[in-house]
């Protein structure tokens, strides 16, 4: 087995909110208690609906919030026991990629300078140096050269994105978190951009976390895929663990509720009932009870059910999988 | 008996300073009642400029230039404002597709919905929250009467979006038509509200317009399928048709992109270029720039809609 290159542990993030009208303070449990690794060379998707934690975990991988409690070693090193130099070079390790090409450029820099930004704060590269580096990354993300002078706004949602790429590639990271990167994008734009990250990711050696909601894109993109919600991993596996042979009923939901573009094959499907409960006041034991077509009581609605290995690198946090799913 | 629906040649325009934007140009379909037709297209496509110009609410500097619009054999293009307003949210609904911006957030949802009963079909105010409550229930609220009193920041988007739905199917339309209706949802809750549409819609019998993106929706609810693409309508055909046998190289090159045409990790099939802006589009094909087919012809001649197959029509010069 390699080494992680990253690894969280126990990790979790509260928020406190205020609420009703006279601000009673609440706790939210943006995410709690999760474990994740990734090793390198591989991607790792991260799946779930909204205000599932996802882009909180991006957060606090990135280092740009502190954990509630947990840790999260980077090659080995405790992020929140490593010195200045270590975090500057960390950060030049990690990079994002977001989802939103529009408010993630600055829209008063020209593309060439966005791209070469990350170089200079760096101290990697000044000068004629700099401007060929840039002229490189431009060429490998499919930008031409004319483009350097432009600004973001001349550019459409696809090129924008290419751009936010060839930022996060300067500085050649070992690592890239990509938040929902091409769920602004249309379905023509998109395939182009998949395409891209896997190009790189093989000429780089790159390894990501590939955080989205397209249960089909996930699946593309990742070798292995963690399942969340509410705040928690409720399933993780193989690619193919996962999609075919899920263990966990929210699994099932989410899978079954994705259209099927055959139109033939119309199978029975397994309608979610209800809505996401809120974070804020999750439900007791197991959070996704409430949802779940399976539900026994007690068992389900009191004691939370652990994440636990069910087969060899296969895991699932549910007290009936073994009875529903083998 | 006429249509439900019959689109004609249907072109609406934007004037703006930078020249003209066809924004629709030269759209036919239509619909019968109990029908489901999808319009499916990308960003700027004319796929909402098209549901909202069947609404008569194109708003300048956009104008709908010619066509018509025959709604059970009237033409909606030459009625007054006035006799709009009786069809609009009467026989004729729309669903947009962001909840919150569709609800009064100062407004109850129930006496939202409660307003359109007593302005079409005369109901006292009493009566109105009656049957309100009962659309809420049929809608799948739960404790209406509860929320009928309810803001619509006190809701889930799911919640809301039911709403707005009760709110379109209030004085019961014969047509609905619902723009990118999930496409703020999450999925779990996007089957939840495509499987109530489909309720509702079988339940009354009114023809559905359903504009969408997402070629899955698309296969799944639609019985008709129109490809939209730089304001035109590049292939239509009965959808299962579409799906099984693509010919335009748009619908081909879309398709061909999906993740789930491809096995894991391997290169997607992808078409080139951007989607062109509409200031820019050529006298041609629109499509022509993109196309891996494209001949001379293409760039200077617009093609129009050939019969391919059995009800299967596609705008494209290799089938003229």
């Amino acid at each position: 087995m390699n080494d992680p290159l990253m690894e969280a542990t126990g990790l979790a993030r509260n928020f406190t909110v205020k609420s009703g009208a006279f601000g009673t303070k609440k706790l939210l449990r943006a995410v709690d208690g999760v474990d994740l690794r990734l090793d390198s060379g591989e991607t790792l998707g991260l799946a779930g609906e909204s205000g599932c934690g996802k882009s909180t975990i991006a957060r606090l991988l990135m280092g740009l919030i502190p954990p509630s409690s947990g840790s999260i070693m980077f090659r080995g090193r405790r992020l929140d026991q490593m010195g200045r130099n270590e975090i500057f070079s960390f950060r030049k390790d990690v990079q994002m990629i977001f989802q939103d090409p529009f408010s993630s450029l600055n829209p008063r820099m020209r593309v060439g300078d966005i791209i070469g930004e990350p170089l200079t704060i760096h101290g990697l590269a000044s000068g004629t140096q700099k401007q060929r580096m840039v002229f490189d990354l431009m060429e490998k993300v499919g930008l031409a050269k004319e483009h350097f002078a432009r600004y973001p706004h001349e550019f459409s949602g696809g090129q924008r994105q290419r751009i936010g790429i060839a930022r996060a590639l300067a500085v050649s990271p070992r690592m890239i978190i990509a938040d929902e990167p091409v769920s602004a994008l249309d379905l023509s734009i998109q395939a182009q951009i998949i395409n891209l990250l896997q190009e790189l990711k093989r000429e780089f050696s790159l390894s990501y976390l590939f955080i989205a909601h397209d249960l089909s894109v996930v699946r593309h993109m990742s070798d292995r895929i963690a399942i969340m919600y509410l705040g928690r991993i409720v399933e993780a596996g193989g690619r193919e663990d996962v999609f075919g042979r899920f263990l966990h009923p929210y699994t099932e939901g989410l899978l079954s509720a994705v259209p099927r573009i055959v139109p033939e094959e119309r199978k029975k499907r397994i309608v979610l009932q209800g809505d996401i409960p809120s974070p804020i006041d999750p439900p007791s034991g197991c959070p996704f009870h409430t949802r779940c077509p399976y539900v026994e009581t007690p068992l389900c609605t009191e004691a939370t059910p652990p994440l636990l290995e069910k087969e060899p690198g296969h895991l699932a946090a549910c007290h009936l999988s073994d009875r529903l799913f083998r | 008996m006429p249509s439900l629906l019959k689109v004609i040649g249907l072109t609406t325009s934007f004037h703006l300073p930078q020249g003209i934007v066809r924004a629709v140009d030269g759209v036919d379909f239509s619909l019968e009642s109990g029908e489901t037709v999808a319009i499916v297209g990308e960003s700027g496509c004319g796929k909402s400029v098209t549901a909202y110009s069947i609404m008569r609410l194109v708003m300048p500097p956009g104008r709908i230039e010619s066509g018509e619009i025959l709604f059970e054999g009237r033409d909606l293009s030459g009625l007054s404002e006035k006799e709009m307003q009786e069809i609009r949210g009467n026989s004729i609904s729309m669903i947009f597709q962001e909840p919150m911006t569709s609800l009064n957030p100062v407004m109850t949802v129930g006496s939202q919905i409660a307003e359109g009963l007593m302005l079409h079909r005369d109901l006292s105010k009493y009566d109105a929250r009656t049957e309100t409550i009962e659309i809420l229930r049929q809608v799948g609220i739960p404790s209406p009467a509860a929320r009928f009193a309810d803001y619509p920041h006190q809701m889930s988007g799911g919640m809301r979006q039911r709403m707005v739905i009760a709110m379109a199917l209030a004085c019961q339309p014969r047509l609905l038509i619902a723009d990118e209706p999930t496409t703020a949802l999450d999925v779990t809750i996007q089957a939840q509200i495509l499987e109530l549409i489909d309720l509702m819609k079988e339940s009354s019998g009114m023809g559905l317009i359903l504009i969408t993106h997402d070629l899955g929706i698309v296969a799944e609810r639609a019985r008709h399928t129109a490809i939209m693409y730089a304001g035109r309508i590049v292939e239509y055909a009965n959808t299962v048709e579409i799906f099984r046998n693509p010919l335009h190289p748009y619908t081909r090159g879309l398709l061909d992109s999906l993740p789930q045409n491809a096995a894991p990790g391997r290169p997607l099939s992808t078409i080139p270029g951007h989607v062109p802006e509409l200031l820019t589009v050529p006298p041609g094909c629109g499509f022509c720039d993109r196309c891996p087919i494209k001949e001379w012809t293409c760039r200077e001649e617009k093609p129009v809609m050939k019969e391919a197959g059995a009800g299967h029509l596609v705008r494209c010069w290799k089938f003229q």
